[in-house]
């Protein structure tokens, strides 16, 4: 049984390390690796057996907020954090944050990220003229067109940012914690900001987690023939 | 296991990563090409255990939960419009856009087309058109005596006559914007056409606030850069490959699972 959860929480890994390396090349995702930890169990009596029993669980999600690389597009309406803090979208699901400054305008010139959903400025969508000149993008996230600021990308900014769920898309929800304004956030216009996926860290753990889980299958084959011959000799004694 | 399908999505996107690098390359001389680029969102996540949950009788919460997720698709395959370099060919009828807007071409069935590309001729009886014979809005043709033409930055086109005599006006080009110009539909021949992504096309002047200026006798090259091109194909091949090793890792793994008995 011991061997049992210690499989299923190495194929949880596996599973969480090819979501890693699937998502190698997603503007703005972040790292994640699950950490496990010992369920220990009191046996009945002590006579049954003197250890304790430990089985693995998978416990939480440890998560990487480092920045990914950032590289540069030649699109101005690329946008990518340096620091830490998400942008805000408005989703038909409510409000989520991205690190996955992508953004593009809509018909109506509001700015949108690739699924349409509508980016917050400080106050609302931020709307630029279409037929206007090219717009300039300050540190701050304000975008000035035609010498106006038209207005200015919201940075929020989470204490544990680790606990907000994942909501595919690139998008974050918030959990228990409200969104602060981020102070320690600089946005620079025409780069996007890559993965943070270490592909060797990724392509260890693999060898890691496969090596594990063909030695504890080693281990239930032999408990299974202990049993096995242990039930066979009882077999001879009578 | 999930690691199966989560590899296979990966290697799907790369896939897809590595046909628009191809054709990037394919149309590094093509006029007026403008590069494309594969953008790539997670998928859905499982919760595993949720975030926020009690973990013991103490009230303490789980901080960050178990969110397993499943993958990588292909958001979008989005147009950088990026300017192109501008190459000299001393060709009268050799256009090329500085700055934003499309001309606009007028296709057999009537519909308006967008191109960037501005190698134009004049049809036999003195139409400017495009490569493909298509007339170039809002349809200006030279007299059939001109020497020459010239085209101004405004887009003016004045035929310069044999007799010496003073250049007549004959028309002028005009250009589209699109508010979201990446949201235009591609359909070869340098074409695009104007889609509800892209917005209805706001038509001017060339030169006039919001929209590029014309050179006579230069084009429009691709904006791809070999570099960057290059090293994206190697990016995308080599993740293709990790994503190939996770699949024979987890067939490990389930070999070991099925040789237990």
């Amino acid at each position: 049984m011991v061997g049992l959860s210690a499989q299923q929480v190495l194929q949880k890994r596996m599973d969480t390390t090819a979501n890693n390396l699937a998502n190698m090349t997603t503007a703005g995702f972040k790292v994640e690796h699950l950490v496990t930890r010992d369920l220990t169990e009191k046996p009945a009596t002590a006579s049954d057996s003197p250890n304790e029993i430990s089985f693995a669980d998978a416990w939480m999600l440890q998560r990487d907020f480092s920045t990914g690389p950032i590289e540069q597009t030649g699109n101005p309406l690329d946008f990518a954090i340096e620091g830490e803090g998400f942008f805000a979208v408005q989703t038909a699901a409510g409000q989520a944050y991205t690190r996955d400054g992508r953004f593009t305008l809509n018909q109506q010139g509001q700015v949108v990220t690739r699924n349409g959903d509508l980016v917050m400025g400080e106050g609302g969508p931020v709307t630029l003229n279409a037929t206007g000149g090219p717009i300039s993008v300050s540190r701050e996230g304000s975008i000035s067109q035609d010498g106006q600021i038209a207005g200015t990308l919201r940075v929020s900014n989470f204490q544990t940012p680790a606990a907000l769920e994942k909501a595919g898309n690139n998008l974050w929800l918030a959990t228990d914690e409200q969104p602060a304004p981020a102070t320690d956030a600089r946005v620079v216009s025409g780069f996007v900001e890559g993965a943070n996926v270490n592909a060797v860290k990724e392509l260890t753990d693999m060898i890691e987690i496969s090596r594990a889980y063909t030695s504890v299958a080693k281990m239930i084959q032999q408990s299974d023939e202990l049993r096995g011959s242990s039930i066979e000799k009882l077999a001879r004694v009578r | 296991m999930r690691a199966l399908n989560t590899a296979a999505t990966g290697m799907q996107a790369q896939q897809l990563n590595v046909e628009v690098i191809a054709n990037n390359i394919a149309n590094m001389n093509t006029t007026g090409f403008k590069r494309q680029r594969a953008e790539f969102q997670d998928l859905l996540y499982q919760n595993v255990e949720r975030m926020g949950v009690t973990s013991s009788d103490a009230g303490t919460i789980v901080p960050t939960g178990v969110q397993v997720g499943v993958g990588v698709k292909a958001g979008s395959v989005y147009r950088v419009t990026e300017q192109g370099g501008m190459t000299q060919t001393s060709n009268p009828y050799d256009v090329g856009i500085s700055g934003e807007g499309y001309f606009i071409v007028q296709l057999p069935d009537g519909r308006d087309a967008y191109t960037r590309a501005g190698n134009f001729a004049l049809s036999p009886d003195g139409q400017l058109v495009t490569e493909d014979g298509f007339t170039v809005a809002p349809g200006i043709s030279v007299p059939l005596d001109a020497v020459g033409v010239s085209i101004n930055r405004q887009g003016v086109v004045q035929a310069i006559m044999a007799d010496g005599s003073d250049p007549q006006d004959v028309g002028a080009l005009e250009l589209a914007r699109f508010v979201n110009p990446a949201g235009l539909e591609a359909i070869g021949d340098n074409a695009f056409l104007e889609t509800p992504a892209s917005g209805a096309a706001n038509r001017g002047q060339p030169a006039a606030v919001g929209f590029g200026y014309l050179q006579q006798g230069f084009l429009e090259t691709s904006n791809v850069n070999a570099v960057t091109e290059i090293s994206s194909l190697i990016t995308a091949q080599r993740a293709y490959e990790m994503n190939s090793k996770v699949i024979t890792t987890t067939d490990e793994m389930l070999r070991a699972t099925s040789n237990l008995r």
